[in-house]
């Protein structure tokens, strides 16, 4: 053969491997005909069902043909191992793989999930857990303490690497199996939240015959827990499509679940969307029933959309707010810091960029949390005349360009933005604002490495973030001097007084009442900035009816969830 | 001619080999820390940061690090990521074909759309289509890919809801991202193509083929066309390399799973096998194109032999 | 000089001043960079003040292109804009034809191992993806302006070099080069008197082309959220901005976008009339 024509062949052969390529791409979701359970077998509740207002199994899989659910994520950059990996995204799907061993209402109050019962040591350093005795694993494995067990010391095991999981865990030392169904916990120091701990995904009980064939760094492509739905090993695709299949033996839920037996959705397949601009379009043309974290400006027109129903879920936590470095001048200066809770229009913020779909947030937690201190929505009201008042009684007088000099230093801010969350748009807001009293915001725009090294070693005077948590014990990472989160750099003895006295506290209402201390101290200390109470707004097809989201406000129970088609 | 791609193939490997040094050199220069990245959120303590990055082996010295990740490399392990500790090769694997398919798709749609407009134009040169074709091109050139993309999606999605908004699957949605991306590359192509035939079609053989007696057709196909070609193909060999940019853009609009946004947050995050991985894998496809582009010279000029 | 047929740089202007559809480019880019140049005696408001209009106002008179989220003015925000977007892409084009054009000389005429070594530089730069690249050194340096510009314009040099040193090459077929060399001329007095003007008119062209290149990477860099700062308005940064609100407020992205358009075309339009008047030869 002529080079020549070796050449040309070449080329064609090239350009034919990528149209085939093309066209079989990946293989399109196609709902799969329902494996064993035959769709005869309605889901009827077999014993007395708790809250009678269940939405009535109108749509009982009588009818032939699969119910898929799909269901629009954001982002998630880490690996979806509940046990390893940190990022909330992961939650979503595997909230339904696995169960934990107690639930969270929510009123906030712990009821059973896979342990029926549990007793606190007096001095919090031991839980005892009894187990239900009717759960099995998706593989057949049976539940049990020896499980349990598996599972807590996978977590604290180095070599699992665990970013996220071990952190809940506290001073964990040991597990003791007492009987096939009790399990003890042990403390090395006293542990007040592991019951919340244990409520939520990252502690999910994981098949131990699973995780020890798989290994750490493959067992997230072949997760087995004891959830209503399963994760279908065959259809997952990282960073693209998971795919959930429902549990046909499940029978153990807690009692948040409005009905028993298996779940009514056979399948849900999740797709990412990392672009926010482009979510909406995808829920509006049909491609995911439900979209998660939609923009506010979507939100407000869809919820005026009949076709469309908009969810909107509180978060609890703490709320967008920037950290404002008490060690860096001139944010070192307590009227400084006043000064700029005072200048900072909140209202407006949210009026312009969150539409009015979120509270004003006026603490260092939010309203809809366990624990929030209410006294502090008092303190600081919108007072641009105020703020002026504290900086000049701090010596910083109006320059020539209006920003304000003290002995020839001009008030100049630095904070570090991030491309997400709407930081960027808030930071512009706050830049205006500021101005108004004199004070000079200078912004920058990194990623979030960079933003995580400039947080840690303290370059910013204020810097904004989204995190979230549920036990107010959070708080001490915030505040404690050694805190992983303590961005404000605080060092103050009392604070930490508080907060490790609320860490041995037994009683709940007692404790609760030195975390408000404790959100008191931040804002008359002024610690924070905060903008706004979190809520995820949710856009679904209007043909989705029971979808509800657990009280950590981003997990939905996709338990009793229906598509009426 | 098996010589002469020896040795190309034998230039490549320094330069493969630089690749990863720049690579590796500039990755770790980015501020941030792994570990204090993917402990930020959940508030650990400095402890347990220094735990993290001892067991990610990034407290070793740098040279260490970096013969460490060499030796792999040529065992054919390409280290795996530091976020989601999934090999790079399955990461690379199963973000290749979206990529591929994508770009291929696109440069395909270039050379055919692209070539055809370009003689179109060249043959009909100075009248009323000539200079329709040539300001679309001229458009094609000038549109910021994303906002193309947007605006497309807005009118054939939203609006007339024929083409899905996003998502992989069906040939249906590759129309709009091809489109997207292919767009900007024939338009270069059909610029490229006119003026290359121009010139062309002045030149004496086309007088004496045409004063020979054969077709217009033939004229334009078997010798102007041909020899317009060389050009043309040195810009394919290029742009299949822009492409690959490209993609980062098309990915993220229409929430397609490819190797530009995994390598874009990689970047962004700091995780250097990733980055490498992907670095390299590109590399070693563009200088295959170019390869295959060099080889096509051999078939368009018979004057051209290798080795 | 004592000619009297033309020069070739008359010629050349002379054939280029002849075509309509570079003049009318040229036209269009001038008033743009007059306007960005102006700037502050034309815009009606300054663009970074907030609440000028209502939130998300559509054109109206007061508003001839609309107001973004914050109520500033678009129409303010495009002018300073072009101000932004135009000198980056100048800065980055001169950035990399300088540095391109050096290197490219310095591996064409010195030859041999310097060759190789430019030669091999320029593949590994060219291998990597744009994009890529630009990002690297942003995440590297930091964000901000004169990164972006350095990031745009590393990405360009392998272009210029390739090309020059192709003209270095065959410059050096001539003969009087080699007679200079011969007679002992010193190397730079070469380079500049003879082997320069061939590579001038390349290089020129090339740098137009590259303008248009450039703000359209800037732009790609801001769509990533990594160009200019805000509240800086750049066109980039501006779509970048406004693509959240496209269903209500079209004329956010609508303006800067045209704008993008408008020059990046005249641009390439001028840049064709320069080719072509320069040397219809030229298949760059």
């Amino acid at each position: 053969m002529k080079p020549s024509q070796f050449a040309l062949s070449l080329m064609v052969v090239v350009l034919l491997v990528g149209f085939v390529l093309s066209g079989c791409a990946q293989p399109a979701p196609t709902p799969a005909p329902s494996p064993t359970q035959a769709p005869a077998a309605a889901p009827e509740p077999t014993k007395a069902p708790e809250p009678t207002t269940a939405p009535a199994p109108t749509t009982a899989p009588a009818a032939a043909g699969s119910k898929e659910l799909k269901y629009g994520l954001t982002l998630v950059v880490s690996g979806i191992d509940p046990q390893i990996h940190s990022s909330s995204e992961l939650g979503i799907p595997l909230n339904s793989v696995y169960d934990t061993l107690v639930f969270l209402t929510k009123d906030y109050k712990f009821v059973p999930g896979l342990a029926e019962s549990w007793t606190i040591s007096d001095d919090l350093k031991t839980y005892t857990f009894k187990l239900r005795k009717d759960v099995k694993f998706h593989d057949g494995t049976p539940f049990n303490a020896q499980a349990v067990k598996d599972n807590f010391d996978r977590i604290m095991d180095p070599a699992t690497k665990s970013a996220k999981a071990i952190t809940l865990m506290g001073t964990y030392q040991s597990s003791e199996v007492i009987d096939e169904y009790t399990v003890k916990v042990n403390f090395e120091k006293p542990f007040v939240s592991f019951l919340d701990s244990c409520a939520q995904v990252y502690l999910g009980m994981a098949s131990p015959t699973a995780f020890k064939k798989w290994g750490p760094a493959d067992y997230q492509s072949h997760q087995v827990g004891t959830g209503p739905f399963m994760f279908s090993e065959t259809e997952y695709v990282p960073k693209d499509t998971i795919v959930l299949v429902k549990n046909p033996d499940y029978n153990w839920g807690p009692s948040i679940y409005q009905h028993t037996g298996p779940a009514y959705l056979d399948r849900i397949v999740f797709k990412f969307y990392p672009d926010a601009a482009t979510r909406a379009a995808a829920l509006e043309t049909g491609a995911v029933d439900v979209m998660g974290e939609l923009p506010p400006q979507d939100a407000e027109r869809l919820s005026k959309d009949s076709k469309f129903q908009v969810i909107t879920v509180p978060v609890p936590g703490p709320p967008m707010l920037s950290f404002i470095n008490t060690t860096r001048p001139p944010t070192d200066d307590l009227k400084v810091r006043q000064a700029l809770l005072y200048a900072t229009d909140r209202k407006g913020i949210i009026k312009t960029i969150f539409r009015d779909m979120s509270p004003v947030a006026y603490g260092p937690w939010s309203a809809a949390s366990m624990g929030y201190d209410n006294s502090v929505e008092a303190l600081y009201p919108y007072d641009l005349n105020k703020a002026k008042a504290l900086l000049d009684e701090a010596g910083w007088k109006p320059g020539p360009d209006g920003i304000r000099v003290k002995d020839g230093q001009r008030l100049s801010l630095e904070t570090y933005l991030q491309t997400w969350g709407f930081l960027q748009e808030t930071g512009q807001m706050l830049q205006a604002q500021l101005k108004m009293a004199g004070i000079e915001l200078k912004m920058q725009t990194v990623a979030f490495p960079a933003a995580v090294q400039a947080a840690n070693e303290g370059a910013h005077n204020l810097i904004p973030w989204n995190l979230s948590a549920t036990d107010p014990g959070f708080l001490g990472t915030l505040f404690a001097s050694d805190g992983g989160n303590n961005w404000s750099k605080v060092n103050n003895p009392e604070v930490d007084k508080l907060l490790s006295d609320a860490d041995a506290t037994r009683d709940e209402a007692q404790r609760l009442e030195l975390y408000k201390q404790v959100q008191r101290m931040a804002m008359e200390q002024a610690w924070v900035l905060p903008i706004r109470d979190y809520t995820n707004l949710n856009g679904a097809s209007a043909a989705v009816k029971g979808l509800v989201y657990d009280v950590h406000g981003w997990f939905p129970y996709f338990y009793d969830v229906t598509i009426e088609k | 001619m098996w010589q002469y791609i020896f040795r190309r193939v034998l230039v490549c490997i320094p330069v493969l080999f630089g690749i990863t040094l720049l690579v590796f050199g500039m990755v770790h220069l980015i501020p941030g820390d792994p570990a204090a990245t993917i402990l930020a959120q959940s508030g650990a303590k400095p402890e347990a940061v220094a735990t993290l990055r001892t067991q990610l082996g990034l407290d070793l010295p740098l040279t260490q690090q970096y013969a460490n990740y060499m030796r792999g490399l040529l065992r054919g392990d390409l280290g795996s990521s530091l976020f989601t500790y999934r090999p790079v090769t399955e990461i690379i694997g199963q973000n290749m074909r979206s990529t591929l398919a994508l770009a291929l798709d696109a440069i395909l749609l270039a050379i055919v759309l692209g070539v055809t407009l370009g003689v179109l134009a060249a043959v009909f040169h100075d009248s009323w289509s000539d200079n329709l074709l040539m300001s679309l091109a001229v458009i094609g050139v000038s549109m910021p890919s994303f906002w193309l993309a947007l605006l497309l999606i807005l009118l054939f999605s939203v609006g007339l809801g024929w083409l899905p908004s996003g998502g992989e699957g069906t040939w249906k949605h590759m129309i709009l991202p091809t489109l997207v991306l292919g767009f900007n590359a024939a338009a270069v192509i059909a610029r490229l193509v006119r003026s290359s035939m121009l010139e062309v079609l002045r030149q004496e053989y086309i007088v004496t083929a045409r004063a020979k007696g054969l077709t217009e057709t033939i004229v334009i196909v078997r010798h102007a066309l041909r020899n317009s070609l060389i050009p043309v193909v040195t810009v394919i060999g290029l742009q299949f390399g822009f492409l690959f940019g490209g993609t980062v853009v098309t990915e993220t609009v229409f929430a397609r799973q490819g190797l530009g946004r995994v390598a874009v947050d990689a970047i962004l995050y700091k995780d250097l096998p990733v980055v490498q991985g992907i670095v390299l894998f590109v590399a070693v496809i563009y200088m295959l194109v170019n390869l295959v582009v060099d080889l096509c010279y051999a078939f368009i000029d018979p004057r051209i032999r290798y080795g | 000089m004592g000619n009297h047929a033309a020069s070739p740089a008359r010629q050349a202007w002379q054939r280029l001043t002849s075509k309509r559809m570079a003049m009318v480019a040229l036209a269009v880019l001038i008033v743009l960079v007059l306007l960005a140049v102006f700037a502050p005696l034309v815009s009606p408001y300054d663009p970074l003040e907030m609440g000028t209009g209502p939130g998300l106002g559509g054109p109206e008179r007061a508003h001839l292109f609309g107001t973004d989220l914050f109520g500033r003015d678009v129409l303010s925000r495009v002018i300073y804009g072009g101000r932004v977007s135009l000198a980056v892409a100048f800065a980055a084009v001169l950035f990399s034809s300088i540095v391109g054009v050096i290197l490219g000389l310095a591996a064409g005429y010195y030859g041999k191992w310097l060759d190789t070594v430019v030669m091999r530089a320029m593949d590994m730069l060219l291998a990597f993806p744009g994009i890529f690249l630009a990002l690297a050194i942003v995440s590297l340096l930091g964000p901000g302006l004169n990164n972006a510009v350095l990031a745009v314009g590393i990405s360009a040099i392998p272009t210029y070099t390739r090309t020059v040193r192709g003209c270095v090459l065959s410059a050096k077929e001539n003969l009087y080069v080699d007679a200079a060399h011969a007679v002992g001329v010193p190397d730079s007095r070469i380079m500049i008197r003879h082997v320069l003007p061939n590579v001038i008119a390349p290089v020129i062209i090339l740098m137009t082309l590259g303008v248009a290149w450039a703000i359209l990477n800037i732009c790609s860099l801001s769509f990533l959220g990594l160009g200019t700062q805000p509240p800086t308005p750049e066109w980039g940064t501006m779509l970048y901005e406004g693509r959240g609100y496209l269903r209500e407020a079209w004329w956010v992205t609508t303006f800067p976008g045209l704008a993008i358009m408008v020059t990046v075309m005249a641009v390439n339009r001028f840049g064709d009339g320069l080719r072509d008047a320069l040397d219809p030869r030229l298949k760059i």
